[in-house]
């Protein structure tokens, strides 16, 4: 009864190479392979070809699918061959490792622990936070020793770099006798803890197999535990104990396998190391011995696509440079660091940004996995399915239309449904045109489609709830875009969905965009809903705060940017910061901060007297420090009177007036002196000017209510108004009743809210 | 010698690389004083066998000085490439001291250097007394680097003309420089090669011809990595300033030197340094340069006209005028610094009130 070790790195591909030559050797009549137990029943798909890596299987709770736990597989991770290998062969092959539902239940006692001991020991709790030290990767141990910075390159180098056939016995010995030294001397590990549990669980198991009369038994594992492993006898005893002690759970754990892709190989899931250059692996696995040419052609190749001049001397040279760094290294030919260094330097002129090219398309790589159609549900799909049975909505092909009342609960979860699914892209509900007013109705044309099912499974890599997958798959959306108003989007999809943690993400990303952006129209348009949603706390359980600092931070930005911002706009430019302005200076008033206030106006008063601004952006300022009476009447009719002066171009002056009177010409109608001036200056115009404002002009007043436009025009009609005369006479009226007056005056103060 | 304002490295770390040549016992490339590691030993610092200790000439990652003598070694040459003040020409001339004893061989590029800068002239009062002869060649950095195989240096490539440039293909390429007057040729001898520099900011620089770039190997040199670095070659580079200049201020407090540094650090990744706030970047290049250049200043207006120790208001003109290069975008930048990042900052009060006293 023989039991072999073979310690491994996951994903390695020089372990991958010598544990088939182990197998190949010792012909095992059973093996086992680090993973829980419970993805026993997905070892047979492995050798179909409907199932092809990179894939990872999944295990999720049934009954929360939202924690879940993924194990990835790539062509050249030693566990996948090894399982094929067995399946090949056919002989058992078991997953060997602490059930994920007993390491789930511990970690649910565990929390509940410490809740209870902060419960009954108040502020002494903080002492636990504080036990967890941080341990360094055992492994750097040895590569400082070597003068390695980087202990992943140190195993690199000599663990799965150099795959020297018929040495696989050497090399498991010295990956066994570097492992036990270093669990000899007690180097602390991260893991430590739940090390103990997870390898006596793991020794449970071979024992059990042997048992079963297995006779020559093959075990892959990470190499970390390989020396737990040895001496299954000596550590029966204290195994057992360990195990007795184990919770007992009820958590039921659903696998599947799901398609996995290159870059998500990176992610620490599951075995709690990702690798960060898949691409490069799967080229060593199918070149073992590629000296660097091979790698460095492809890499020209996937340049010369990107239309850039590389020619064939570069790769020599290239691969030149690699070698002669590779012996000033002593190694025995170039690793991937040395290739990346050598086509930075020889091809990218030195630029490592063209090098982000061939770490993309190259050292990472586009590979997709796939995986058949009779596998066991996904839990999305599960959660997708509950959620339309709860909802009552049905998957029917045929248009149909449905009126939501946002008051009641069934229709509102119904509608954040919708606006999930639309965000994950299944566009299965259309929004139509409510025909009644309010915001609490909506209508949505439902549709299925079967395809609608394949994009939903497509989806299941983002999550395992709708929530889940419709949260990160928007917050992926937003990490690829650079663009304020693509993000503002993205949060007004975010609201209706009630994705509010995404809303958080979208927002401090917003603030990142808004700080580095120089565009500052642009800024000024994201501003307002915003300062709408800060003021008003549509996003009801984000944190107000941070939306509020962010729209501070933005009206500072935008205070100091606008003078230079608003310089030498065109007619149609300026149109739009005319707008801008208004509705920054809106957000301004709905901020009610007394030190950003201030600084919003000292910004405009820079504008309007600086030279080079457009006269509407002028005027529009002017008006805006007059309603917010920073300008006194005297200080706006002197601004006034100096824009309509003579020495103007006649269309300043109109693009002027336009800027200050547009929305509404009130301000004309009670401030006499301001009206003599507007009148002075019309008919002070020349015929031909005039006749050349009149469009400006007629756009400006054409836009007040018909009230104000026929005061204006009765006004109009008396001419230049002298001030004193217009009071007096109004006071000496004979009929006029004081007595009356004075007992109206209380009533007319509460009216207008003065009492 | 004692009284020459700087001297060649050569002459300054004399000591260091005869005790390096000493104790080395790896393989030399033809020519070589050293071995390549040995190269590498000599600009990053560190021990010898014995005890004796090399002082760190480039601070920066180890790998950035691996790849550039490995470069050396192949039949390639050196392109140092970077912004302005990240040790470019630092690092060229103790590369040339290192490897072959000898960093004078040195050609200085300009908008008006010439072919006969970088192949050969004449001494025209021998040319016309002796007729076309070797007598009267004048004999360049680069000939003579040819001839005895050394390491030439080109300074500011880019700033050389495109034709004057392409002069270099041949002897890059060919390692001979044919004299047709003479009807003769010079061949290189081994241990030859040519590190050039070149920054990639300045506007109006020749870029390289596509030949010409396939003959170099292109090495960038990067601002400091982290705080502690830059902060170490600042104080590294002010001592030794301070006392060649014999500025009589109190040395500069290490805190005034870390604000500078993070000012510095902060406004060219465009990220603050707890890594919460993103903020804009300036149009300058803000190098490790500058900020010595701006203690300098400091330590100088503190030793003339202030007490003597540097104060915020010592240091606020010169930080000023490193950030603001261009007066309208960098004001807006610096504004938005001003006001977004170092107002709340505890502590920095003082840097902010002085900051915001010379600001317009």
């Amino acid at each position: 009864m023989s039991v072999t070790i073979l310690g491994i790195r996951h994903h390695g591909v020089g372990s991958a190479k010598n544990v088939l030559e182990m197998l190949q050797k010792l012909q095992p009549d059973m093996v086992f392979v680090e993973g829980p137990p419970e993805l026993d029943v997905l070892s047979r798909w492995v050798g179909e070809k409907t199932l092809k890596p990179p894939i990872a299987a999944l295990c999720y709770d049934q009954d929360a699918p939202q924690r879940a736990v993924f194990y990835p597989y790539s062509e050249f991770s030693p566990e996948w061959q090894t399982i094929l290998y067995a399946n090949k062969q056919k002989i058992p092959v078991r997953m060997m490792d602490l059930p994920v539902a007993i390491s789930w239940e511990m970690a649910k006692l565990k929390t509940e622990k410490t809740q209870n001991k902060a419960q009954n020991t108040e502020g002494v709790g903080e002492e636990q936070e504080a036990a967890m030290p941080i341990h360094k990767d055992p492994i750097s141990y040895f590569a400082e020793i070597a003068g390695y910075s980087d202990s992943d390159m140190w195993w690199e180098h000599h663990f799965e770099q150099r795959y020297i056939a018929k040495s696989a016995e050497a090399h498991f010995e010295a990956v066994m006798l570097t492992m036990q030294t270093l669990r000899e001397e007690g180097t602390p590990s991260v893991l430590d803890e739940e090390n103990v549990y997870r390898e006596a669980y793991m020794g449970h198991l071979i024992r059990q197999a042997q048992r079963e009369m297995y006779q020559n038994i093959v075990v892959v594992c990470g190499a970390w535990h390989a020396p737990a492993l040895l001496n299954l006898e000596k550590t029966e005893a204290e195994h057992a104990k360990i195990v007795k002690k184990l919770p007992k759970t009820k958590i039921k754990v659903g696998t599947t396998w799901i398609p996995w892709t290159n870059d998500r190989l990176s992610f620490r899931s599951g075995y709690g190391a990702g690798i960060h250059s898949p691409g490069w692996y799967s080229h060593l696995w199918h070149h073992p011995k590629d000296n660097g040419a091979i790698w460095l052609a492809n890499v020209a190749r996937l340049f010369r696509k990107k239309k850039m001049d590389i020619s064939t001397a570069h790769v020599i040279e290239a691969l030149r440079l690699s070698e002669s760094l590779a012996s000033l290294r002593d190694l025995p030919k170039p690793s991937l660091w040395e290739l990346n260094e050598a086509t930075q330097t020889v091809m990218c002129m030195g630029d490592a940004i063209l090098l982000e090219l061939v770490k993309k398309e190259l050292i990472v790589g586009h590979a997709l996995g796939k995986v058949p159609s009779e596998l066991p549900k996904l839990p999305l799909q599960n959660d997708f399915e509950e959620l339309v049975r709860k909802l009552r909505l049905s998957q029917t092909a045929e248009k149909k239309d449905i009126e939501l009342d946002l008051r009641k609960d069934l229709d509102l979860n119904r509608s954040i449904f919708l606006y999930r699914l639309k965000i994950l892209n299944i566009e299965w509900g259309k929004q139509a045109y409510a025909r009644s007013k309010g915001t609490f109705k909506e209508v949505w044309t439902l549709a299925w489609s079967p395809e609608m099912l394949v994009n939903l499974i497509e989806k299941g890599i983002w999550g395992n709830t709708i929530i889940e997958a419709s949260s990160k798959f928007l917050l992926d959306k937003a990490a690829n875009s650079q663009s304020i108003s693509h993000l503002s989007d993205m949060i007004q999809q975010a609201i209706p969905a009630e994705l509010f943690e995404a809303i958080e993400v979208l927002l401090l990303k917003i603030n990142e965009l808004a700080t580095i952006s120089a565009d500052i129209m642009e800024l000024m348009a994201a501003i307002v809903p915003l300062a709408d949603v800060g003021r008003y706390g549509n996003v009801r359980k984000s944190d107000l705060t941070a939306i509020n600092a962010l729209v501070e931070g933005m009206i500072v930005r935008i205070s100091i940017g606008l003078p230079t911002a608003a310089y030498g706009l065109d007619d149609e430019a300026s149109q739009k910061m005319f707008d801008l302005i208004r509705k920054v200076n809106d957000s301004v008033r709905l901020v009610e901060n007394e030190a950003l206030t201030e600084m919003w106006f000292k910004t405009l008063a820079i504008l309007v007297d600086k030279e080079g601004i457009h006269p509407i952006v002028q005027g529009c300022t002017c008006r805006l420090l007059c309603d917010a009476k920073v300008l006194d009447t005297e200080g706006v009719s002197i601004k006034f009177g100096l824009a309509l002066s003579t020495g103007n171009a006649p269309d300043y002056s109109a693009g002027w007036i336009e800027g200050f009177l547009k929305g509404s010409g009130m301000i004309l109608l009670y401030d006499d002196t301001l009206w003599n001036l507007l009148y002075k200056w019309v008919s002070e115009l020349t015929d031909e000017a005039f006749m050349q404002l009149i469009p400006i002009l007629r756009r400006t007043f054409s836009k007040f209510d018909v009230g104000e436009r026929r005061h204006l025009g009765e006004k109009a009609k008396r001419g230049v108004v002298f001030a004193q005369n217009h009071i007096t006479q109004d006071l000496e009226n004979e009929y006029f009743n004081y007595e009356l007056a004075d007992k109206s005056l209380g009533l007319v103060a509460q009216l207008l809210g003065l009492v | 010698m004692k009284n020459v304002l700087r001297q060649h490295a050569e002459h300054q770390f004399a000591e260091e690389i005869a005790e390096l040549t000493k104790q080395d016992t790896y393989e030399r490339p033809p020519n070589w004083n050293m071995s390549p590691k040995a190269v590498v030993t000599y600009l990053m610092g560190g021990k010898l066998k014995n005890g004796f200790e090399i002082s760190p000439k480039y601070v920066g990652n180890p790998r950035l000085m691996e790849i550039a003598v490995a470069t050396l070694t192949t039949d390639r040459a050196l392109l140092l490439y970077g912004l302005p003040g990240t040790a470019k020409s630092w690092v060229a001339e103790h590369l040339a001291a290192a490897i072959c004893g000898d960093s004078t061989l040195l050609v200085q590029g300009t908008a008006g250097t010439g072919e006969e800068a970088i192949r050969y002239g004449w001494n025209y009062a021998k040319l016309l007394a002796e007729g076309p002869t070797e007598n009267a060649l004048v004999v360049t950095p680069m000939m003579q680097a040819m001839k005895i195989g050394k390491i030439a240096r080109i300074e500011e490539l880019t700033r050389i003309g495109a034709d004057v440039q392409d002069t270099l293909i041949t002897i890059l390429s060919e390692k001979m420089m044919p004299i047709p007057e003479l009807n003769m040729e010079v061949q290189a001898v081994e241990g030859f090669n040519v590190i050039a520099t070149a920054n990639n900011r300045d506007k109006g620089v020749n870029e390289l011809s596509g030949a010409l770039k396939r003959r170099f190997n292109t090495v960038i040199l990067p601002v400091p990595e982290t705080m502690k670095e830059e902060v170490e070659i600042v104080q590294r580079r002010v001592s030794s300033l301070s006392k060649a200049y014999k500025l009589p201020a109190e040395a500069p407090a290490l805190q005034e030197i870390q604000r500078i540094v993070t000012i510095f650090r902060e406004l060219r990744s465009g990220v603050t340094a707890d890594g919460k706030q993103k903020i804009k970047s300036p149009t300058g290049t803000l190098s490790t340069a500058e900020a010595i250049s701006v203690v300098n200043n400091g330590l100088a207006l503190a030793a003339h006209f202030g007490d003597g120790r540097l104060s915020a208001e010592d240091v606020a003109s010169g930080l000023v005028g490193a950030v603001v290069k261009d007066p309208v975008q960098d004001k807006i930048v610096w504004n938005e610094y001003l006001e977004t990042v170092l107002k709340t900052r505890e502590g920095w009060r003082d840097v902010y009130r002085a900051c915001k006293d010379i600001t317009l």
